[in-house]
């Protein structure tokens, strides 16, 4: 089943600041990623999501119902962890997501049981039962995540996960992230700004830039077409530019290095036999992957785009 | 693709939920016990039960003072009603404390937007936490009606009628708790809403009931109807009520009655749908 | 004292939209004073309820209670007093700068507006003997105020409890208690300055300002001891 569906959604706020607008996406099960840039819109549609705002325009539906007036189904099968600050510094972590536990409809006991599973399963264990106000950021960004958890979503909206941790602790909640979405069977949608990491668990991409959809794909689809290679060599630069022009093939210099759009295998031998003639020494001929980055700008042309790329 | 993190185990894997989830209803009655349990401190230490705990156990001890010395020398200082309206002080202060717990501090903590990504709305919550807070000055007060009701009982001379009689003393005299607390609550909670910080709120709820008094004071002053300014004090509004509905009580409002409750009313429900209002505007 | 720390706790009280919370009550001080004058009553049966009773009774001690609780109290509370502890500051300085703000503050806010209402009732020699029975009074309840929120964690509750307890409620009937509340050497001082007994205060002007010193002076003094021993073991209420 889908997990959202959108279909020319648009979200003016008050102030005629526009949100989103005309988005048409969906979005399949897996681990998806939701970038672009702050303000672009990502959260704006997790509101939507939740059924927290209402659009201005166009529809929405979250795992096949309406957000708006089947609130309390999809809010029980959604996992919300918001992107701020957002627990009391003075209960412990055990007994904030018992809590929230019960506050998602599960029964007194069962609440307890979970919390306390989901808190060992993101991580928490002796430190549970100590007051929160005293935990570090990572430990607050698993509470966050266990609390969303506990009620055993069929989907997850995180918001920035890996805010304010340090390298060592976003890569373990990007590990946690994709063991929730393989091994745990629930989906997710990460809210991020942070493209390399998305590019590192996410199975497929939907990209947002001014309230408008950029790109919705599966991230095999995304990063398979339009392959660069670096070419780098260390004298006759320009000869090498010509020859691999007169050939036939697209060429633009980064600096020390030539970028050469490929299309299929007889790319290398071209770039050989240029090399081969014209004596060249040839430091590096590797291929960079399509990065999601390069959603946002051309990689050959190296300028940035705002519209729908074309496969 | 990613490393596996370090220290991050799980036995038995995920379990999948499969039982009952109750709804809406559950949920408010949970946050309203949870928000009740907060209120007198219990699970959170000595010091947040201080204050809760003394005051019900001071007007326990008001409620036990004034049955002993009614069943030893027969003269009976105040009655059940009056007593209420005499403890509208502890009521004030616990509302001052106790209503900057409920709200102030999940506002004050960004708490909310996790609350309301779950089945309860805005409204719900709000409805939930104000039957915790009525709740909360109902049960401050009542013990001291059940003290005076029970003390008296077993000391009647009059058998079983005086039994009944105060049993019908105390019926009242639990009305009046409750409909102290119902307005008392409903007037303090928007107010404490209004702040994230304890520390405002508390003086907010305060300043409420402090400023009223001296108005109504000094209006009586110049007002042929003393009566009728005197509204302007939630506490002697609430005599008001209490005289015009109930017995037993010793400050006539005559005429008046009628209005003090149709002013207790409208006022009840207008400070009940602003909270409503002010929580249906709460987003993430 | 210390100019920065004064300067920053100014910013942090008054630079927000609550600041305008301490507006109403004046406000409508005043008001209700002005009408009082215009029905024709005579003074002395209204000026008690307003100026003591609305005034000196409620005014002045929440004005108090909001600024004195919360100029080191709000810092306290969420952590942020650590900025200030780690500056090689002698503890006395912080404390007596953060009086002086609230002192000042409170003056203003609830000091200014009770010599207004009473000039307004009685003339201009009322008014100024207000205004310094109010400073005297603010100052002390400041000191009051401020030391609890050092010393204890609840500082609202217990002021709280001071202002409607001790000093409404016990105040009006048990003469004994009149010594330790601020109120009363507020109505003393304003009295005396006054030269008339209008808001039936009943203690001796020297009664009046030896205590008032002697909470300006438990208050610093314990409140500058405890904040030496500060640990800030990041526990929370």
């Amino acid at each position: 089943m889908t997990l959202i569906e959108s279909e020319s959604l648009e979200k003016r706020y008050g102030g005629g600041t526009l949100a989103l607008a005309d988005l048409t996406v969906s979005i399949e099960p897996g681990v998806v990623g939701l970038v672009g840039a702050n303000g672009a819109g990502k959260s704006t549609l997790i509101k939507l999501a939740l059924g927290l705002i209402a659009p201005t325009a166009g529809r929405i539906r979250v795992l096949g119902l309406d957000p708006l007036t089947d609130v309390e189904q999809v809010r029980s099968q959604v996992g919300y962890m918001p992107e701020h600050d957002c627990l009391p510094p003075d209960m412990t972590a055990a007994e904030f997501v018992t809590h929230m536990g019960r506050m998602s409809g599960l029964p007194a006991a069962t609440a307890r049981e979970r919390a306390s599973e989901t808190l060992r399963h993101v991580g928490l264990y002796e430190e549970r039962y100590r007051a929160i106000g005293g935990y570090s950021t990572g430990m607050k960004q698993r509470v966050k995540l266990a609390q969303a958890l506990v009620h055993d979503p069929e989907l997850l909206l995180l918001d920035e996960p890996t805010n304010g941790l340090d390298p060592e602790g976003r890569q373990a909640m990007l590990g946690l992230v994709q063991r929730i979405g393989t091994e745990f069977g629930i989906s997710v949608v990460v809210c991020s700004h942070l493209l390399g990491e998305i590019e590192r668990i996410c199975t497929s991409l939907v990209a947002i830039e001014g309230g408008r959809l950029l790109r919705s794909d599966s991230l095999s689809a995304m990063t398979q077409h339009k392959g660069v290679l670096a070419v780098e060599v260390d004298e006759r630069v320009d000869e090498l530019v010509a020859r691999l022009a007169a050939a036939g093939l697209e060429v633009r210099e980064q600096g020390r290095e030539l970028l050469v759009r490929f299309d299929d295998d007889k790319t290398y031998d071209v770039i050989r036999d240029a090399v081969v003639d014209l004596d060249l020494s040839l430091h590096r001929l590797e291929q960079r992957r399509h990065q999601v980055a390069d959603l946002f700008r051309d990689p050959v042309a190296g300028s940035e785009v705002g519209d729908v790329q074309h496969a | 693709m990613s490393s596996t993190p370090e220290g991050v185990i799980h036995d038995i894997g995920y379990q999948r939920y499969q039982g009952q989830r109750l709804g809406r209803r559950y949920a408010m009655w949970s946050l309203y016990v949870h928000s009740l349990r907060t209120a007198f401190g219990l699970g959170r230490g000595f010091k947040a039960k201080l204050l809760p705990w003394t005051l019900t156990a001071a007007a326990g001890i008001a409620g036990l003072v004034i049955m002993v010395v009614g069943t030893q020398t027969g003269f009976q200082l105040v009655g059940y009603v009056d007593l209420v309206a005499n403890l509208t002080y502890v009521a004030i202060i616990l509302l001052a404390v106790v209503a900057p717990e409920l709200v102030s501090r999940d506002l004050g903590s960004n708490v909310m937007p996790l609350y309301l990504a779950r089945p309860l709305s805005g409204t719900d919550y709000a409805l939930s936490k104000l039957a915790a807070l009525i709740s909360s000055v109902a049960l401050t007060l009542g013990p001291a009606m059940v003290i005076m009701f029970a003390g008296n009982a077993f000391a009647t001379k009059d058998g079983m009628t005086g039994v009944l009689d105060h049993a019908g003393q105390f019926g009242q005299g639990m009305a009046a708790v409750v409909i102290h607390s119902v307005v008392l609550a409903a007037l303090a909670l928007p107010l404490a809403s209004l702040s994230g910080r304890r520390i405002f709120a508390s003086t907010l709820v305060l300043a409420l009931f402090l400023v009223t008094a001296p108005i109504a004071e000094g209006l009586a002053e110049f007002s042929d109807n003393p009566e009728v300014v005197g509204m302007i004090t939630p506490a002697n509004l609430l005599q008001g009520v209490d005289n015009w509905l109930l017995e037993g009580t010793n400050h006539p409002v005559g005429v008046w009655g009628p209005m003090h409750g149709v002013v207790t009313l409208l006022l009840t429900c207008a400070a009940v749908g602003l909270l409503l209002l002010r929580y249906r505007k709460v987003s993430a | 004292m210390n100019l920065m720390i004064i300067r920053i706790t100014l910013r942090a009280l008054l630079g927000r939209r609550r600041a305008l919370l301490l507006l109403p009550i004046p406000v409508l001080l005043i008001g209700l004073t002005g009408f009082a004058t215009t029905t024709g009553v005579a003074v002395e049966r209204w000026a008690p309820i307003l100026l003591n009773g609305m005034g000196l009774g409620v005014l002045l001690p929440l004005t108090a209670l909001i600024v004195g609780s919360s100029v080191l109290g709000l810092e306290i509370e969420d952590g942020t007093i650590t900025h200030i502890l780690t500056k090689p500051l002698p503890r006395r300085d912080i404390i007596v700068s953060k009086l002086l703000v609230a002192w000042l503050v409170t003056t203003v806010a609830a000091g200014v507006p009770l010599g207004v209402a009473g000039a307004i009732a009685d003339g201009a020699t009322m008014g100024t003997a207000l205004f310094v029975g109010a400073a005297v009074g603010a100052l002390a309840y400041s000191a009051l105020f401020l030391a609890l929120s050092v010393v204890t964690r609840r500082p609202v509750i217990i002021g709280m409890s001071y202002i409607l307890i001790w000093e409404n409620l016990l105040g009006t009937y048990v003469d004994g208690t009149k010594v330790l509340s601020v109120r009363q050497f507020s109505s003393t001082i304003t009295d005396t300055i006054a030269g008339n007994p209008l808001l039936q205060s009943t203690l001796s002007v020297t009664t009046a300002a030896v205590m008032a010193g002697v909470f300006v002076l438990l208050g610093t003094v314990s409140a500058t001891h405890r904040l030496r021993s500060f640990s800030l073991a990041g526990d929370t209420n």
